[in-house]
């Protein structure tokens, strides 16, 4: 043991004495730094409010007479179509009609926009409250027809209560409004009205001015998303037509409960920047983790190569220890060379984070254990992304060892060591991408489980940036079709360390120098 | 002092694919003895060593190391060798002291000072902390010796440890192992093609070649085989050296020894020159030079190899 220990203590000083170990890992380190200084240089604030209406006045006059010229033509040609088959309404009579309707409704919310100088192309509460309310004149026009005047009398109170809000300008009203609907509307059940209401009243903590589009609206809306389908698949039992397997059942009742874990928790602090600062520590861990097997795969696929080529090796032969030490001191050494790298890129990472990303998306990471939700702090949960994705930086360099040891010729294993991690990975991972429902079946290709960190980390859609910026996972999706069992990609990636290590190890030990 | 086997090479066979490169293979090597290892190219000499050295695995034989088989006790053989195989090899990139201190790890006990103990023994003190890349080939060769001598082993191998060595490098060398030998009771195999070096140096020679021995004896006793008296005559040119040779040829002085192209050994006694001299002259072979010869290693291992080719 003792042996093993000098051995590692030279190894380690023969790597800390070579340039291009600096020169990497502080080109990481910059790089990391430089990724959120800019990030933080070239953001800007999106201007959240509407156009002013006199800007876009004239589109809505245009568009205004555009569609009365349209409404004429449908009802020209719905008046030709009725003469010719007055028996049974034709699939075109159906179609002409339902463009009338929309055309209608159209140039209501035009007319009102233009009453009210509002500018209906906003998005926000707004539009959608001359769209409702464009709608129930329709409404009331029918009812009109029909000579219901109760109906007529319910749709003019709720018209008054929209164009109160709508004058008034009040975004709270107009929750409660929607709230109020939720409570009524008879298609949904207590659970489905509370996530709404929920739902409804979170809109207004994180958008009180109500906004078309704010900072966090995509982080919201995926949460929700999230939240919604596996809600429904739980409800279901079913997704995309496929009844769920046990495991997914269970995986959708995580994701349930992370969601709601997120949703549920305090936004205060909200950023005024719509960054994505949550896709920048894994951005930069994902980044830090490439510059680490670039610089493992030099180390490694040289260790044994160089030292046989350019004769060094001889100190050691010469030395009372056994091969199979060394060649262990130099497995040792790869390995502690990638867990003190991938340690250097969490400081890096974090200090960049807080440096330059919003407080707010410092994310906890939210996990279940048994039946019981988790959370790892911001800091923590970099450091197990950075400690998880130590698994592909070990990984490459088993590849490089492996190479360098029975080739020993560094330029080989170095070369092949490369374009193995950074050309065929590449090309897996955009086939992945392409292939999208595809993906499933390459779930048992083995690159799959080179990288356990979505094994050891599993992402959640559009909440922790792992999962949001490099492959978008859709977890009701394709990774459910074919889940393999939790120790399937832990077994794997260990037979095949332990496989190349073998190789490696029975090259260097057993052939002769 | 009573001599020890510290080194014992049994029987050894190695082979390169289909090829024999080393046959049958035995000999001792005692404490306080210089012993030389010569043999021509590819003799198997650095094979031999290599494989004493761990390098490469035996195909069958034994090796004992102080007492230490070298395959089921390798860690307890090789703590009592020291050495240097072929060219002298060190992290180019690291300093000529980081190297040593990094040799002097791998071998409990050695304290930190050795290291300067070792390098003020090769004077490298001005160098020591020099990136090795920047030494010259004799500056290597130091270092090299200096790890060899590190840990103070018992045995000592050093192949060609004279090369890149300047006059008064190579003579320091040669008393320092005469020293270690003679005086430390170190046992040192040294390979080198230099003759004269080695029969400056050593005690016993060992001669191989094609993985084969040819030879193994005191130095003292190769050289006393030798020791008849031998005269050079010397002619006016090639013609009179080939008369006076099948003149000569049958005669019982005549030594196939050491002739060029103008010359010709003859062992005989010092009253016979007369005689030769008179046979000479009446047949009309000019003679220029007559003088004695003396006989050294390289002539003795021309002779056993035949200039590099084995005596079947």
């Amino acid at each position: 043991m003792n042996k093993i220990i000098a051995l590692l203590r030279n190894e380690w000083t023969k790597v800390l004495r070579r340039k291009i170990i600096y020169l990497v890992v502080g080109l990481i380190v910059l790089s990391i730094f430089s990724m959120g200084v800019i990030y933080k240089l070239t953001r800007t604030i999106p201007n959240y409010t509407a156009e002013d209406f006199s800007i876009v006045k004239q589109n809505l006059e245009f568009d205004l007479e555009k569609t009365n010229s349209e409404i004429k033509r449908y009802e020209d040609l719905l008046g030709e179509n009725s003469s010719v088959n007055s028996t049974e309404p034709s699939e075109s009579y159906h179609n002409l009609n339902k463009a009338l309707e929309q055309s209608k409704h159209y140039k209501l919310s035009l007319e009102i926009a233009l009453d009210k100088e509002i500018n209906l192309f906003n998005y926000g509460y707004q539009t959608d409250l001359i769209n409702e309310m464009a709608a129930l004149y329709l409404m009331k026009e029918l009812a009109v027809e029909e000579n219901n005047s109760q109906r007529i009398s319910e749709l003019e109170q709720k018209i008054v209560h929209l164009d109160q809000i709508l004058n008034q300008n009040n975004y709270a009203r107009y929750i409660d409004y929607q709230i109020e609907n939720v409570k009524k509307n008879p298609l949904l059940n207590d659970q489905q009205k509370a996530v709404r209401i929920s739902d409804w009243e979170l809109e207004l903590i994180i958008n009180p001015k109500g906004h078309a589009f704010y900072p966090t609206k995509n982080y919201f809306n995926n949460l929700m998303y999230v939240r919604d389908t596996s809600m429904e698949a739980i409800s279901k039992n079913y997704v995309d037509y496929s009844p769920l397997l046990p495991s997914e059942l269970s995986q959708a009742k995580k994701d349930f409960q992370i969601a709601n874990f997120y949703l549920a928790r305090s936004h205060d602090n909200l950023p005024e920047i719509d960054s994505g600062g949550n896709v920048y520590p894994g951005f930069a861990v994902t980044f830090g983790t490439y510059g680490m097997i670039f610089l493992i795969i030099i180390l490694a696929g040289s260790t044994i190569s160089q030292e046989i080529s350019t004769g060094s090796i001889k100190g050691l032969i010469i030395a009372p220890v056994r091969r199979q030490k060394i060649f262990y001191a130099k497995l040792i050494n790869i390995i502690s060379v990638s867990i003190i790298g991938m340690l250097i890129v969490f400081l890096a990472t974090l200090a960049s984070s807080y440096l330059f990303i919003e407080s707010f998306f410092h994310l906890p990471y939210a996990f279940i254990t048994g039946s019981s939700l988790q959370v790892m702090p911001f800091s923590f949960y970099i450091l197990a992304l950075c400690l998880a994705k130590t698994s592909s930086v070990i990984m490459a360099g088993l590849f490089a060892l492996m190479f360098s040891s029975t080739t020993r010729s560094t330029s080989i294993s170095v070369g092949v060591s490369m374009i193995t991690q950074f050309g065929l990975m590449a090309i897996y991972n955009f086939f992945k991408l392409v292939l999208g429902q595809s993906y499933t079946l390459m779930s048992f290709l083995p690159f799959e489980y080179l990288d356990l960190t979505k094994h050891i980390l599993p992402p959640i859609y559009g909440v922790t940036s792992e999962s949001s910026f490099m492959f978008g996972y859709t977890l009701l999706n394709s990774d459910f079709a074919l889940a393999t069992p939790s120790f399937a990609p832990y077994l794997y990636w260990l037979v095949m360390a332990i496989c190349l290590i073998w190789i490696a190890r029975d090259s260097f030990v057993k052939r002769d120098l | 002092m009573a001599k020890e086997i510290f080194l014992s090479v049994k029987n050894l066979h190695k082979f390169f694919g289909h090829k024999e490169v080393i046959h049958d293979l035995s000999f001792d090597l005692y404490s306080g003895e210089v012993l030389g290892f010569v043999g021509p190219n590819g003799a198997g000499k650095s094979t031999t060593i290599k494989l004493i050295m761990g390098f490469l695995s035996l195909d069958h034989g034994e090796i004992i190391i102080c007492g230490k088989n070298h395959q089921t006790e390798y860690e307890a053989a090789m703590q009592h060798i020291g050495g240097i195989v072929e060219n002298p090899e060190m992290y180019f990139n690291l300093s000529g002291r980081v190297n040593l201190e990094m040799y002097r790890r791998l071998h409990p006990g050695v304290k930190k000072s050795r290291v300067d103990e070792v390098i003020e023994l090769l004077k490298m003190q001005n160098r020591a902390n020099d990136k090795v890349k920047r030494y010259s080939l004799g500056m290597k060769q130091r270092m090299c010796i200096a790890q060899a001598l590190l840990h103070e082993p018992k045995v000592l191998i050093l192949d060609e440890p004279t090369n890149g060595l300047d006059p008064s490098g190579i003579r320091e060398l040669r008393d320092l192992l005469i020293y270690l030998a003679h005086k430390e009771g170190v046992a040192v195999l040294v390979s080198s093609h230099q003759l004269a070096e080695i029969q400056k140096m050593c005690d016993r020679v060992i001669i191989i070649d094609q993985g084969r021995l040819i030879d193994n004896q005191p130095i003292n006793q190769m050289m006393k085989q030798s020791e008849d008296n031998l005269t050079l005559f010397k002619f006016v040119d090639a013609q009179n050296k080939k008369r006076a040779l099948q003149l000569l040829q049958d005669s019982p002085f005549y030594k196939p020894s050491e002739f060029d192209q103008y010359s010709l050994v003859l062992a005989i006694e010092e009253n016979q020159i007369p005689e030769v001299i008179f046979r000479l002259s009446q047949a009309h072979i000019a003679l220029t030079t007559v003088q004695p010869h003396y006989t050294n290693l390289e002539d003795i291992y021309l002779s056993i190899t035949k200039g590099g080719k084995v005596i079947e």
